[in-house]
């Protein structure tokens, strides 16, 4: 289980990234969601320790992972935001490598997880080709691949999706879904699908703070009966925006489907529907923004 | 739009932080150039800092380091959209391809030329400077600014940065940019040294893409009157080198502007499509096997492993590795093509001289190795953006560190290795393979050369990841390795304060490393400690991850340490501390730093202190000389028992008698002195100084004996590695070093007339005046002493031999030291010096004079020709100008230290680095062995038995009739065809070192000790003279010369006893003559027309010479005076030109003396044979200020 008490992070420049982050993280599928720039890699990173936080603490396991970096790089899978290749390094080379640096220094062992993570990721026909070819989708397989070398215990995925192909991702979420649930799975997204589809429990951040915790479907739940939509010309979004308190417009086949949070039935021809999870994450992103 | 695209341009380029360092480091670089004495480029003593040469020379040399500067800036026109990735924006805009390129490449140049006019201003800042010494400056002239860079900088600039702009743009990668860069410097470098012989000049002056070569040959032999008020004319080879590389910048960017594309380069699309293809093909997934991993130290190892492997492999492929590598094999290559050539005669290729070549031919290459491969390594992952996975591994920090500096440490070896098979290949190839000598490769090349850049490697990691940033690292690298430049300068000069200082290892075949290595080697350990600490904290501040701000960074590296870290720094510590102590108490207690300026105020003191009273006080003359020395080779110690006996040759008493000693910052000790009839003794302790009042004073013709004890024992090492003249094996010690003078010493007073001026002492005429009858009676080398009677018993260990001037009367071996009892029968000067080495000995004889040479066994070679040298010039000289005055002749080897030979009485010192290893075997080279031999053997005469007079001309009556001596017996030996090639080199070396001349040219005459004229000036003039007045006349007046003035001290003979005689020898008529040629600077010049032969009915040929000619006179500081000419010179047909290999006697149809005025002269010819080339003194016998057009080819109508 991780744990992270009072969490703070102000960089040099003066931006706030982190400002007393309490989260706790069960074992299982946990979605960190939250818009770009809200903290959620500096987070990673920090858990993932590759940045000292500004104050904080941060346990896993009974590991003080401040204090001790070392002990939970141990036990850690890593799959950073964004990240390049060497030139010139196959798949299976540089995964064997990263095998190595990971303590798998048994050369069977460590060949037979090597090959079995390839097949899983479904790299093992392309594994002597350079990473350097690879496309996206692949380059993240990789980055999956090498994140479970190890049998880590704590497992962190910083936007994994974000610019993958519609087909990519699905591809990528059964990858994921595969991990087993005996570990802790972070994955930090803005996307709201990728937490509805994989994650048992969620939080979303935004300006540094957690501002809702908890698991998709009992948050959805908290929603029921306030959402409202609305088909509407483009010309009356504004209309409506100034009137109600809508969460989100989305063009759909040229009209503007508007939804909005509300206890009472606002009228004026909103009907209530079901609320989803994105609903949550935008009422909440609403709410939270109106606050500051 | 063109015009507002290069205003843009500029606009953008000049407020770049490049352009602003470029500008400042450019206009500092020259501003210090003008302000401080140590850095100088074209100026000496007495030409202006800002004279005309010296603007030129300063701003057309910067002009190649100013290639830097286009290769960021024009690199940039082409690479800044692609690295901003606004090229897609950038190149959809409504602009057309030219005015858009044209524009930014002529707004860029701008910024380039602008930069470097940076230069110009920092020079006419800094000569403004009014801390300036005012003789050193000359007027403000501006033009010389404006022309320089306009004719030689901007069109350097414009060649070379259309280089680099072609690259870029071809490449798209600064780094190959970089490369190309690194290339066209070294390639320059080398070619620049392959064709460094004169007779590359024309064709270098043509093409050098710097323009320097043409420079050069139009100021080569400027004086300092031209240097300091003419600016070089714009004409001949100059404008076309101009036009040829103007042309080529224009066109090199032309084309490439009109190659460029503005579409992006297509990726490569064939391998992502198969692997896409075949990734789409889902497979059935297994479950992953258990792997445990482990943590151990053996893993951590099996990590250190693979992560150096991986990187040596990722630095061997780089492409900048490959370059660095070509380009250090290139340059070890082009010093290995001509190794020490003198005279255009090589060295063998012995393993000493091979090493020493490498070292100096790798030590740049692995310094830019260290600076550039530590940013790349330090900053791959995050380069490559693999830096965030990496982290997360639980892979400690100092796998990362170490393995880095590791495979940073194998590409340096593969480096040094390469050098290394160069050498080998270069042994093996001239047939030295059994010469081949692998433990001083080892020794010197990996155990001093390699190590000091592992220590450099180390330093240039640490600052990289101190510095949080590629490049801030490898600036602050590249300005700590340009504090490490001018760091003596500075007066940090203690090697114990500056990382990585060490005393330099000099190589000697005799000594080996000597004492060096051992210094050296305890600097490699105490900085190596050292090093070791700058690595774990380098791997303390090892930062993963996020980059965090350098105070963060700095904080953090003082917790967490772990007691390995902690362990392993105390150790170090402790390493560090004991050795620097060791050190400290070589170099502080044991020995002595004296920093150049303390050496400085000590001679400045000294004159201070005694010359006023000293200088012309009289003081008795040293008569007799009894020297004792035990020399013990492996302590470095000499024990010393003199003996002179002193009268006074004066007129009044001497109450006081002062002698002196060498400072004890030589390490000379004096225990004990005691002077005959000593009243009190007054000790300077500084300087060494014994002022003793006699008892009574001393009468005239009285003799007093005085007794003393010296010992020299150089403990330990030195800061600089110490003196050369006491060593294992190959001892030269001088008898200055150890014995005393009596009365002031003029040599001790600071000589240098900059120097002088800056401690406010007033000149000091170099030597007296020709006229001063007050050094008539003193000879030039020491006014304590005429010639003396001598002896010495010198002892040894056991296995070397000990020499020194005189006959062995006695040899004998007591309790295992050798002893050898030299006395001479004649006197001779007061200047003799002791060698003690393993000898071998060959010997010979010359009539009854045993002839021999002691040398170090390998070095056989050359033995042979220096015997007979020895005897050719006994031969000549004895009958020429009077009998040999000695015995016995020997010659001497002594170590590399030095590498000059030098005549003492009937022994001749020879050092092991010139005429021993000289490749004399192709007999088209100058056999400089046999000439220097012959010129050693000369002094025996010219020296040892006519010694000049302590003024002005001294050494016309040594050196120059030295070098005529030596001409003379290599001309019967070799032909006067040969002597040619030999006087174009010494006609050539004069004119070029009379424009460094710092005072004034002085006539032969009046030669001041000034080696350009006495040597080179001398060989020439006097060969002049033998030609126009003969052989038997000149020999005539050298034998009465002898006759008359053998030994005589009472005057010492002058320069106009010389002259004197050969007019008198020449009659009137040649009066004129040798005037022109020993008391004043005559010029002349002479060309060759043109020559065309017609073929006569009677098969002969009619051939018609057409000559120019004219003569000058210069003043001191080469104001010419135009004179009216009339002179026999020679005129020569010939069927090869004399410059070719091969030329000998055989190709020579007719050489013979025609009368030529200053008007252009037309000489006939009727020849059996068609001659294809024909001249005026084409074998350079005149001192013709251009000697490269004396000849023509003939055509043929």
């Amino acid at each position: 289980m991780l744990s992270i008490k009072d969490l703070s992070h102000i960089y040099g420049n003066g931006v706030q990234a982190l400002s007393g982050v309490n989260l706790t993280v069960p074992r299982g599928m946990f979605g960190l969601l939250g818009p770009n720039g809200a903290g959620k890699s500096t987070l990673m990173r920090t858990v993932a320790t590759l940045q000292q936080p500004t104050a904080g603490q941060i346990h896993f396991d009974g590991i003080d992972v401040l204090a001790d970096p070392m002990a939970l790089r141990r036990t850690l899978g890593y799959l950073p935001q964004e990240f390049g290749v060497y030139p010139r390094i196959s798949a299976e080379d540089m995964l064997d490598h990263l095998a190595v640096l990971k303590g798998l220094t048994h050369a069977k062992e460590r060949r037979e997880v090597v090959t079995a993570l390839l097949q899983q990721t479904n790299l093992y026909p392309v594994r002597k080709k350079a990473l350097a070819g690879y496309s996206g989708g692949m380059r993240q397989r990789f980055g999956i691949a090498q994140a479970l070398l190890g049998e880590p215990k704590l497992i962190i995925v910083d936007e994994p999706t974000a610019g993958l192909d519609p087909e990519e991702r699905n591809r990528f979420h059964n990858l994921l879904s595969e991990i087993g649930e005996n570990v802790v799975v972070i994955l930090s997204t803005h996307i709201v699908e990728d937490v509805a589809d994989l994650c048992q429990n969620m939080a979303i951040i935004v300006g540094g703070r957690i501002v809702a915790e908890g698991e998709p479907l009992s948050l959805i739940e908290g929603m029921r009966g306030r959402i409202w939509r609305k088909v509407v010309d483009k010309a009356e979004v504004a209309d409506h925006q100034a009137r109600h308190q809508v969460i989100s417009t989305r063009l759909f086949a040229g009209r503007s489907v508007v939804h909005v949070v509300s206890d009472n039935d606002p009228g004026d021809g909103f009907e209530p529907v079901p609320g989803s999870l994105e609903d949550v994450y935008f009422s909440t992103l609403r709410a939270s923004r109106a606050a500051a | 739009m063109f015009g507002k695209i290069a205003w843009f341009e500029l606009r953008y380029q000049i407020r770049q932080p490049v352009f602003i360092v470029t500008s400042l480091i450019f206009g500092l670089l020259t501003f210090l150039s003008v302000t401080i004495d140590n850095i100088q480029i074209g100026s000496s003593d007495a030409v202006h800092v800002n004279s005309p040469f010296a603007v030129m020379q300063t701003l057309a040399i910067l002009s190649i380091f100013g290639m830097f500067i286009p290769v960021s800036i024009l690199a940039n026109v082409v690479l800044r959209d692609h690295e901003t990735k606004m090229a897609g924006i950038m190149h959809s805009l409504p602009v057309g391809k030219y005015p858009y390129l044209i524009g930014r490449f002529t707004g860029a140049f701008a910024a380039v030329a602008l930069a470097f006019s940076m230069t110009a201003a920092g020079m006419a800042l800094g000569s403004a400077m009014w801390w300036l010494d005012p003789e050193t400056v000359g007027p403000f002239r501006p033009g010389d600014y404006l022309f320089t860079l306009a004719v030689i900088a901007i069109p350097n600039l414009l060649a070379m940065g259309a280089i680099f702009f072609a690259v870029a743009t071809a490449t798209r990668s600064l780094m190959l940019t970089y490369v190309a860069l690194v290339a066209v410097l070294i390639v320059y470098l080398v070619t620049s040294r392959m064709f460094s012989e004169p007779e590359f000049r024309e064709i270098r002056a043509l093409l050098d893409p710097f323009g320097l070569p043409a420079l050069g040959n139009i100021t080569r032999y400027w004086t300092v009157l031209e240097r300091n008020t003419q600016m070089v004319p714009f004409e001949g080879m100059l404008v076309w080198n101009r036009l040829i590389w103007t042309g080529f910048g224009l066109a090199v960017s032309a084309l490439t502007i009109w190659r460029f594309s503005f579409a992006e380069r297509a990726p490569r699309k064939a391998d992502k499509a198969k692997g896409e293809a075949l990734a789409a093909a889902a497979a059935v997934v297994p479950a992953l096997p258990r792997a445990r991993t482990h943590h151990a130290f053996a893993d951590t190892l099996a990590q250190f492993r693979l992560r150096t492997w991986f990187e040596v492999k990722a630095g061997v492929k780089n492409l900048g590795f490959l370059v660095l590598l070509a380009l250090g094999a290139f340059n070890a290559l082009g010093a290995l093509i001509r190794i020490g050539t003198l005279y255009g005669t090589d060295l063998y290729p012995l393993t000493r001289t091979v090493v020493e070549l490498l070292n100096g031919a790798f030590s740049v290459v692995p310094l830019i190795v260290s600076v550039y491969f530590a940013g790349e390594l330090v900053w791959r992952e995050r380069q490559a953006r693999f830096n965030e996975i990496i982290d997360a591994t639980p892979t400690p920090n100092w796998v990362f560190v170490l393995s880095k500096f590791a495979a940073m440490a194998l590409v340096l070896m593969m480096l040094m290795g390469v050098g290394i098979l160069m050498g080998l290949g270069v042994q093996i190839f001239r047939g030295f393979a059994h010469e081949i000598e692998f433990g001083v490769y080892v020794r010197y090349l990996l155990g001093v050369t390699a190590l000091q850049f592992l220590l450099f490697a180390v330093l240039s990691m640490f600052f990289q990841v101190m510095a949080g940033n590629k490049y801030l690292g490898m600036l602050i690298m590249v300005g700590w390795l340009i504090l490490t430049m001018v760091a003596g300068r500075l007066g940090l000069e203690d090697n114990l304060l500056l990382y990585g200082g060490s005393p330099d290892v000099p190589l000697s075949d005799m000594n080996g490393l000597g004492h060096f290595g051992p210094a050296n080697a305890w600097f490699t350990l105490y900085w190596g400690f050292m090093a070791i600490i700058l690595m774990v904290l380098a791997q303390r501040g090892w930062t993963r991850g996020t980059m965090a701000p350098l105070r963060q960074r700095l904080s953090s590296l003082g917790r967490g340490w772990t007691g390995v870290q902690r362990g392993l720094v105390a150790l170090c510590l402790v390493g560090f501390a004991v050795t620097g102590g060791y050190i400290f108490y070589n170099t502080h207690i044991l020995n002595e730093i004296v920093s150049k300026k303390e050496g400085e105020t000590f001679r400045v003191e000294y004159e201070r202190k005694y010359r006023a009273a000293l200088e012309k006080l009289p003081q008795p003359r040293i008569t007799d000389v009894r020297t004792d020395a035990d020399i013990f080779p492996a302590d470095r110690r000499m024990e010393v028992r003199g003996h002179y006996l002193l009268e006074n040759r004066t007129g009044g008493d001497i109450p006081v008698i002062h002698v002196q000693f060498q400072p004890p910052m030589t390490g000379l000790e004096v225990p004990s002195l005691e002077l005959q009839n000593a009243g009190t003794v007054d000790l300077d302790a500084t300087y060494n100084l014994y002022s003793i009042t006699l008892k009574t004073p001393m009468k005239p013709g009285e003799r007093l004996s005085l007794d003393y004890v010296t010992r020299l024992h150089y403990q330990g090492f030195d800061n600089d590695g110490g003196p050369t003249d006491l060593v294992a094996n190959g001892s030269f010690i001088n008898n200055i070093a150890v014995t005393p003078a009596i009365g002031f010493v003029d040599g001790m007073m600071l000589q240098g007339r900059a120097d002088r001026r800056k401690y406010d002492l007033p000149p000091n005429d170099r030597m007296a005046a020709l006229e001063d009858e007050s050094q008539w009676h003193n000879n030039y080398l020491r006014s304590d002493s005429d010639f003396v009677t001598f002896e010495t018993t010198v002892s040894t260990s056991e296995d070397q031999i000990a020499m020194a001037p005189g006959y062995l009367e006695k040899e004998w071996t007591d309790k295992g030291r050798r002893y050898f009892h030299y006395k001479m029968d004649a006197p001779i000067l007061h200047f003799y010096s002791w060698l003690s080495a393993r000898y071998t000995v060959k010997q010979d004889k010359w009539k009854d004079v045993d002839v021999s040479v002691l040398y170090h066994a390998p070095h056989a070679y050359n033995v042979d020709r220096m015997i007979r040298a020895v005897k050719d010039s006994l031969d000549y000289f004895s009958n020429a100008f009077g009998p040999y005055q000695h015995r016995q002749m020997r010659i001497l080897e002594f170590p590399a230290y030095a590498s000059f030979a030098q005549s003492f009485p009937n022994t001749v010192p020879y050092s092991e680095a010139i005429g021993f290893v000289a490749d004399v075997r192709d007999p088209n080279k100058i056999d400089y062995v046999y000439y220097v031999t012959a010129h050693e053997v000369a002094h025996q005469w010219w020296a040892h038995q006519v010694m000049g007079a302590n003024v002005q001309g001294a050494t016309l009556l040594s050196e120059s009739l030295s070098q005529y001596s030596a001409l003379m017996v290599m001309e019967k030996t070799y032909g006067p065809d040969k002597i040619r090639r030999f006087l174009k080199y010494e006609l050539d070396s004069y004119l070029r070192a009379r424009g460094g001349e710092d005072r004034e040219e002085q006539p032969l005459a009046r030669v001041e000790n000034q080696q350009y004229i006495h040597y080179r000036k001398g060989s020439v003039a006097l060969y002049f003279l033998r030609d126009q007045l003969g052989e038997d006349v000149v020999n005539r007046a050298l034998a009465r010369l002898v006759q008359e003035t053998k030994y005589k001290s009472d005057p010492y003979p002058r320069s106009t006893d010389l002259i004197r005689l050969l007019k008198e020898e020449a009659g009137p008529g040649k009066a004129d003559l040798i005037t022109d040629t020993l008391e004043k600077i005559t010029l002349y010049d002479l060309k060759a027309v043109s020559a065309s032969a017609e073929k006569q009915d009677d098969g002969r040929y009619k051939l018609a010479l057409t000559v120019k000619a004219s003569k000058v006179e210069a003043d001191g500081q080469g104001k010419e005076t135009k004179l009216p000419l009339s002179l026999p010179i020679d005129i020569g047909l010939f069927t090869a030109s004399p410059g070719d290999d091969g030329f000998d006697a055989s190709k020579v149809v007719i050489l013979e003396k025609h009368p030529v005025d200053d008007k252009t002269t037309i000489i006939e010819f009727v020849t059996d044979k068609l001659p294809t080339h024909a001249g005026i003194d084409p074998y350079n016998k005149l001192i013709d200020r251009n000697s490269d057009d004396n000849i023509v080819k003939v055509e043929v109508k």
